[in-house]
């Protein structure tokens, strides 16, 4: 079991996220990781903007 | 019944069953058919025919290559025209044929998966290592982006992000496609495509890095905190 985790693990995992839940351990170490990390605190919400905009582009391009 | 104007272009047919080759393609009009009901036919063609290009963008971007984004493309409008629907508006006419030819671009990937998977060198590349150091702490800490609604709403912004995502490399471009306008989940895009998992994840999340990295420089200002 691996809590510990470097950045670059993180965003990994962050980024993988978008096509798969995270394990509740991974969620553990997510969490202790943003509590020290202010760049993978701002990449975690980067990666949520990038979701949105997705989302948004994808309807805009098929609907609109 | 005598004769019967077929279509604007002035072809004339008597009673008998014809086949008429229109912009649009081929349609099989029967003997019976009425003045009415082949202009109705010629304007459905004349719709599908005004979609076209859209729908040949969205092929390109999703099979990135310009001879299968045709073949897609022709597949759809003809399986348009063999049922020609009546629809709400050319809106919903799109949104149907948007779902016709999603089915079209997943069969070809099917069929082309070897070469759909052929890896580019940029498509081997790996952004981790300029991202990261020996460590794993990041070079350059990640900027804020700032409020996703104050922004990502705006027609500008979806064009940065579309012309993005046509800067992936082909693979990657391919597979992140796939996956967020297909919308298929990651086990049917490794079962159409024959490639492995683990194959996948690398090459999303290059994608997804890549893309984050575009916008970064395109929309969101191309600045970087101190670390």
């Amino acid at each position: 079991m691996k809590i510990r985790r470097s950045c670059r693990e993180v965003t990994r995992i962050v980024l993988e996220g978008e096509d798969r839940r995270w394990t509740p351990m991974e969620q553990l170490s997510l969490r202790l990781h943003w509590l020290a990390c202010d760049g993978c605190r701002r990449f975690r919400k980067q990666a949520a903007t990038l979701h949105v905009a997705v989302d948004r582009w994808r309807r805009y391009r098929d609907e609109a | 019944m005598g004769e019967l104007v077929l279509d604007r272009s002035g072809l004339q047919a008597a009673g008998d069953a014809r086949v008429v080759a229109t912009a649009a393609g081929i349609l099989t009009l029967a003997p019976s058919i009425s003045r009415n009901a082949s202009t109705a036919l010629t304007d459905f063609a004349r719709q599908v025919e005004a979609l076209r290009p859209q729908l040949v963008r969205f092929a390109r971007t999703q099979l990135r290559n310009d001879a299968w984004a045709e073949d897609a493309v022709s597949e759809t409008v003809l399986a348009a025209l063999e049922k020609p629907q009546s629809f709400a508006g050319l809106s919903q006419l799109k949104t149907w044929l948007v779902g016709v030819l999603k089915h079209k671009v997943v069969d070809l990937l099917r069929k082309q998966s070897k070469e759909a998977t052929a890896l580019t060198d940029e498509d081997a590349q790996d952004l981790d290592d300029g991202l990261f150091d020996s460590g794993g702490h990041w070079r350059e800490a990640p900027v804020d982006w700032g409020d996703p609604e104050a922004s990502c709403n705006r027609r500008e912004f979806f064009e940065v992000l579309e012309a993005c995502v046509e800067h992936l490399p082909a693979v990657q471009g391919r597979v992140f496609m796939m996956r967020e306008w297909l919308e298929l989940d990651t086990t049917e895009i490794c079962k159409e495509l024959q490639i492995t998992t683990t194959n996948l994840w690398v090459l999303l999340h290059r994608a997804r890095l890549r893309l984050r990295e575009c916008l970064q420089l395109r929309w969101f200002g191309g600045r970087s905190a101190p670390t």
